[in-house]
């Protein structure tokens, strides 16, 4: 993907308040980071705010960025993922938990960027996840891109809160012992 | 041992962390050793590079294409509405600007001299760019080769109507780079060298124009965009 070293140029030209880079980074990610929120939120127009602010912070924290010692997509992935669970946090807060709503169909032409960044090679992850039990891969899963808590996974898979993060933890510490081979 | 459960432990905490399992106590403690341990660092930084790639499969889906703009506004202040302005008049505004400009290059030269920045040939760049970004062209131009780039991310020419690209260099009347490819959002333009001498500092616009261009070898329709061309890093 020849576009890691462009992304990673955008950001650090956003950090020194430069617009036309920004514009750029927003041709080049959005659609990705949108289909993140969407995935994480299900519901387009609160996606579409959770983009607001995730574009919002990288803007405002793009000179933080090479500090975390996160490749570019990672970091950008990671500010759409957390802001949008974020959201869906204070949702269930707001409505009480359990309300799952119908997926939405992806919808809108991709650009050529857009579909580069589709075609990244699937990572590690995917192949390490198939050796862990369903169950487990299935939590970390939930955990990462539906943001359930602890205790939401303890109630899932009704077992007391401890004995889920004791196997959970068990588990990730099985899944970075793959994912390092 | 007590250090591999120590080394196990962190990895589960670090990992933890990533997924955002921990408590708000928990995730506050983490990240105040977070801002001091490299090594742990590195172990969530790792942790965050497998957990994305959990978004692989997730397709992009474009945003409605309105929020763009929204966002530029909530970013960048929401510019008063006007009515089109002169081409003079938008050149009128580039003096605050230029202030920036000065003070961005200052800093880019004090990181070259320490050669954080790499060493290529300059490249130009400019935002051609409607007052209320309702038309947003990006341009690089690239003195070693000649070319001038280009893709519109925002608005496009007018029904029947075509694109053409202008320089306007100090006093000088605006010189005709080209029209703009019909269909395309992505152009490439090729400079003369005479008028690629004229590109650095100079101001790029775009102007809408009858099919095949301008009749008149000057602007003739409405300008769609304006930008100052600037040194990139």
């Amino acid at each position: 993907m020849t576009e890691i070293l462009e992304i990673d140029d955008y950001i650090a030209k956003c950090a020194l308040g430069n617009r036309a880079a920004f514009t750029a980074l927003y041709s080049a990610t959005s659609a990705k980071l949108f289909g993140v929120c969407l995935r994480v939120l299900n519901n387009r127009e609160e996606a579409e705010d959770a983009l607001q602010d995730v574009f919002i912070k990288i803007w405002n924290n793009a000179d933080r960025y090479r500090v975390n010692g996160l490749s570019p997509m990672t970091w950008l992935i990671t500010i759409a993922r957390n802001q949008s669970i974020d959201r869906l946090r204070a949702r269930k807060a707001k409505q009480g938990a359990g309300l799952e709503e119908a997926a939405e169909l992806p919808s809108g032409a991709l650009g050529p960027e857009a579909l580069a960044l589709a075609a990244s090679e699937r990572g590690q992850i995917v192949t390490c996840m198939a050796e862990l039990d369903p169950d487990k891969s299935d939590a970390v899963r939930r955990a990462y891109l539906e943001g359930e808590t602890y205790n939401e996974l303890a109630a899932r898979y009704d077992v007391p809160l401890n004995t889920v993060r004791t196997w959970l933890r068990r588990n990730l510490i099985k899944l970075k012992e793959c994912l390092s081979r | 041992m007590t250090d591999d459960i120590e080394t196990h432990d962190e990895m589960a905490l670090a990992a933890e962390y990533a997924l955002g399992l921990l408590s708000p106590e928990e995730a506050a403690a983490f990240e105040s050793v977070l801002a001091v341990d490299p090594a742990l660092r590195d172990l969530y930084a790792d942790w965050a590079e497998d957990f994305a790639d959990l978004t692989d499969d997730i397709a992009p889906v474009d945003p409605h294409p309105a929020l763009e703009a929204r966002i530029h506004a909530a970013i960048f202040g929401q510019p008063a509405p006007k009515p089109k302005p002169s081409l003079i008049a938008r050149l009128g505004f580039f003096g605050p600007a230029l202030a920036g400009v000065a003070a961005a290059l200052a800093v880019l030269f004090g990181l070259n001299q320490f050669g954080v920045l790499n060493d290529d040939s300059p490249t130009f760049v400019a935002e051609i760019a409607a007052e209320d970004d309702s038309f947003v062209v990006l341009a690089s131009f690239d003195p070693d080769a000649g070319t001038l780039d280009m893709n519109r991310t925002v608005g496009g020419p007018r029904e029947g109507r075509a694109l053409e690209v202008w320089l306007i260099a100090g006093e000088n009347p605006p010189v005709s780079l080209g029209v703009w490819p019909k269909g395309q959002a992505e152009a490439t333009l090729a400079i003369a060298s005479d008028i690629a001498r004229l590109m650095d500092g100079g101001v790029l616009a775009v102007s809408d124009e009858p099919p095949g261009g301008s009749p008149a070898g000057a602007p003739t329709g409405d300008v769609l965009g304006v930008g100052k061309i600037m040194l990139s890093l």
